[in-house]
């Protein structure tokens, strides 16, 4: 029988390249990557799947953006795993002042380009005269961002910091999931580890509000505040861990000046 | 001609949906005017360097260089045109000084 024509077979090498991939994914079930927040790796049973894509929803203030922080310099400080921060809200400067507030030496990370912080704050948000007309679209120009900084750095864990002003920017919340959901299936192939970040309304410890997590993530966390008496605490919940057994029910946390601990 | 000051970048890449469209835009918009613009098409899968540099999210994107605005997404002729209009009257301000 006659073979395809050329035409094909970038894209048969392409579908064979992931089909590889993804028996490699099934030949080593379960390797894992510690974070290294202190008390979470015991939440899940000793670490995130390798290239697996994370979801790590809460409210404003909550604690996403430090938590997203210590894994990408405890991977890189203590796993040797470089890490790549993508912003697409806050604007670095502002990361980097908090990250001040901690026991952390983010600047040789940085100088050694075991930490690799790309700012889309401004893109994202519009610091431009811009017009959008978000019908039909594809998020490639991130896709490839990612891409290039993920092969050229040899990075092993990537931050996207939040997804919900995607949702938010582009309206269409079905393109928008696609496209990250191809941009996740690339981070897999490339090995990464991920944390996908959104932000959710006020009082609500719900999980997101465009529904990624469904068929998406391999795994959502949680953090939210809850009043007690005067104050409030902060709490970390992991709502679903695929492959793996996971402690149910809430977790206190605190926010120290050494990163984030898990209490009782 | 208002060329060397302005130009219109389109980023693409393969995936970008109904790009003819884009680029059918683009040049219609500029014949309809009157504008003699640079355009420079640029595929951000082959050149992620641009698309990191200028910070591209999406595709189709068109950037009217010079005059620091994006259109992200597939614009109609008339919210393209309404904004080089501004080139036009700058080019024939400049005309009439020359
Ligand atoms: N050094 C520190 N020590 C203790 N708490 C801190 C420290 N730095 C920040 N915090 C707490 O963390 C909060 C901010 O956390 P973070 O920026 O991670 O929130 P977030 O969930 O990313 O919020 P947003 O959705 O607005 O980006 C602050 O409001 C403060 O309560
Ligand atoms: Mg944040």
């Amino acid at each position: 029988m006659a073979r395809r024509s050329s035409s094909s077979s970038g894209f048969m090498a392409e579908l064979k390249e992931r089909i590889i991939s993804e028996a490699r994914v099934l030949e080593s079930p379960g390797e894992r990557t510690p974070t290294g927040i202190r008390g979470f790796d015991e939440l899940v049973r000793g670490g995130l799947f390798r290239g697996a894509t994370y979801l790590l929803s809460g409210v404003s203030g909550a604690g996403k953006s430090i938590f997203c922080l210590e894994f990408l310099y405890r991977g890189a400080a203590e796993y040797g795993e470089p890490g790549l921060y993508v912003s697409l809200e806050e604007h670095l400067d502002s990361i980097l002042r908090n990250a001040r507030n901690f026991r952390w030496d983010m600047k040789s990370l940085i100088d050694r380009q075991m930490l690799v912080l790309l700012d889309l704050s401004a893109v994202a948000v519009g610091e431009r005269a811009l017009s959008l007309n978000p019908d039909m679209f594809a998020l490639d120009g991130l896709y490839t961002t990612i891409e290039t900084a993920v092969k050229e750095g040899g990075i092993k864990r990537v931050v996207l910091d939040p997804i919900s002003v995607l949702f938010l920017q582009y309206g269409n919340v079905g393109v928008v999931r696609r496209e990250l959901n191809v941009i996740s299936g690339m981070l897999k192939r490339h090995g990464c580890t991920s944390i996908f970040v959104t932000e959710t309304e006020h009082g609500k410890p719900s999980i997101t509000r465009f529904g990624v997590e469904e068929f998406m993530a391999d795994g959502v966390f949680i953090l939210y505040w809850e009043p007690e008496g005067e104050k409030r605490s902060r709490y970390i919940e992991i709502y679903k861990m695929r492959g793996s057994s996971h402690y149910e029910g809430k977790k206190r946390f605190s926010v120290t000046d050494n990163g984030i601990v898990i209490l009782y | 001609m208002v060329s060397g000051r302005y130009k219109i970048v389109i980023f693409k890449s393969e995936r970008t949906p109904r790009y003819p469209q884009v680029v059918k835009t683009v040049r219609s918009s500029l014949e309809k005017l009157g504008l003699d613009l640079e355009v420079e098409e640029v595929d951000v899968s082959k050149n992620p360097e641009r698309a990191v540099r200028e910070g591209i999210i999406s595709t189709p994107t068109i950037d009217i260089v010079g005059l620091n605005w994006r259109f992200i997404g597939l614009p109609t002729e008339d919210e393209l045109m309404a904004v080089l209009e501004s080139l036009k009257e700058e080019g024939e301000t400049r005309g009439k000084e020359e």
